[in-house]
């Protein structure tokens, strides 16, 4: 059922505006509905234990196994179909990696006390077997929190889900390091 | 601040216009994707792709060549059909009767009005954009809208009438 132009805008107006207002009611009418921008949740509580409990080590220890559950296997698992925008921050590549860049979607708060990332990264450069890359959250641009970790195909790109905190306002950016056994872990993407 | 005006600033690394990009055109894009995809995971992911493509090739952007929405309409098209690419529709059985369905250049046209309906309404504030979006997709009257907000029927048609003169104004430069 269409909506009536006059019904809508009444008869005021000259014949200019009138006719202006009506183009737009026909375009509105050939136009498809907006998506809604608060999709039913899903997931959520399942997630929380895993995320929680990956924060709480800070980036050691139990990280490799922790951040690969997230990062890989949690993250999938966790539907967008509810993911809701809340920000977005963009990432450009530092020190040897200044052709990758990346993109994380960050989530609304889910009322867990998390926020689900989707972070695609592109140009990440090659690194050896047996290594992989890093999210973290920063202070003072040190690493503090780790939100995941992931691989790349040969291309350097991946889309990625990983969770990251809900208050945010402790932490002043992010980096993406590269991490492999035996040697110092160097970052490869900032905020 | 233009869009394009945007385009250029995300091209010299602001990351305070790259943010203001995605608020503009987030759901712009994520109408678009959904459309094509029909299913809001993949949209989503597709919606990712684009913002990513326009945070590092926003230097590509020429200004003098058209405005900052084509441009980046173009980007996301691309980035929607690498995704349906990836898993495209199954194919379907031809009908015995002529499809009633839009062929490809009326599909097109109204993917970039719709587009463009979608990014004006980001322009409105909430008061107005929630009374259109009910007006024209909610099959509310403006007598059940009003009941629903519990506005009086007055403040409905005067703030949907303002809300279409202001959609107006933003889809001008568009559907020239």
């Amino acid at each position: 059922m269409n909506p009536d132009f006059d019904d809508l805008v009444g008869e005021e107006g000259s014949r200019e505006e009138r006719d202006e207002l009506r183009r737009v009611h026909e375009l509105l009418i050939a136009s498809i509905p907006p998506p809604s921008l608060n999709p039913p949740r899903r997931g959520a509580s399942h997630i929380r234990f895993s995320i929680r409990r990956s924060w709480a080590i800070g980036g050691v220890g139990l990280a490799v196994a922790a951040s690969v559950a997230i990062g890989l296997v949690i993250g999938s698992t966790f539907a967008r179909g509810g993911f809701q925008t809340g920000f977005i921050r963009p990432m450009h590549g530092v020190g040897s990696a200044t052709a990758a860049s990346a993109v994380i979607k960050v989530g609304k708060e889910d009322g867990n006390g998390n926020r689900s990332l989707l972070m695609s990264v592109r140009a990440l450069p090659t690194i050896s077997k047996g290594a992989w890359y890093r999210l973290y959250l920063t202070k003072k641009g040190k690493p503090v929190v780790l939100c995941g970790s992931f691989e790349t195909g040969q291309s350097g790109n991946a889309q990625v889900s990983m969770n990251a905190p809900a208050d945010l306002g402790e932490y002043d950016g992010w980096i993406v390091t590269a991490v492999a056994p035996g040697h110092t872990s160097r970052v490869l993407l900032s905020t | 601040m233009s869009d394009g005006e945007l385009l250029v600033a995300t091209a010299d690394g602001s990351r305070e216009a790259f943010e203001e990009l995605h608020a503009r055109y987030h759901r712009a894009l994520l109408g678009l994707a959904i459309n094509r995809l029909r299913d809001r995971g993949r949209a989503e992911d597709a919606v990712q792709d684009a913002f990513t493509s326009i945070w590092r090739s926003a230097a590509t952007y020429r200004p003098e060549l058209g405005a900052g929405a084509s441009w980046v309409y173009a980007i996301a098209r691309n980035a929607i059909i690498s995704r349906w690419r990836k898993h495209p529709e199954q194919a379907v059985e031809p009908a015995d009767e002529p499809s009633q369905d839009p062929g490809p250049a009326e599909r097109a046209e109204q993917s970039w009005r719709s587009f463009c309906v979608h990014r004006a309404l980001e322009t409105l504030p909430d008061h107005q954009r929630q009374l259109v979006e009910l007006a024209y997709w909610g099959e509310l009257s403006q007598s059940e809208i009003a009941e629903r907000l519990q506005l009086p029927l007055g403040t409905v048609k005067t703030r949907t009438r303002a809300g279409l003169k202001r959609l107006a104004d933003a889809l001008r430069e568009d559907m020239q």
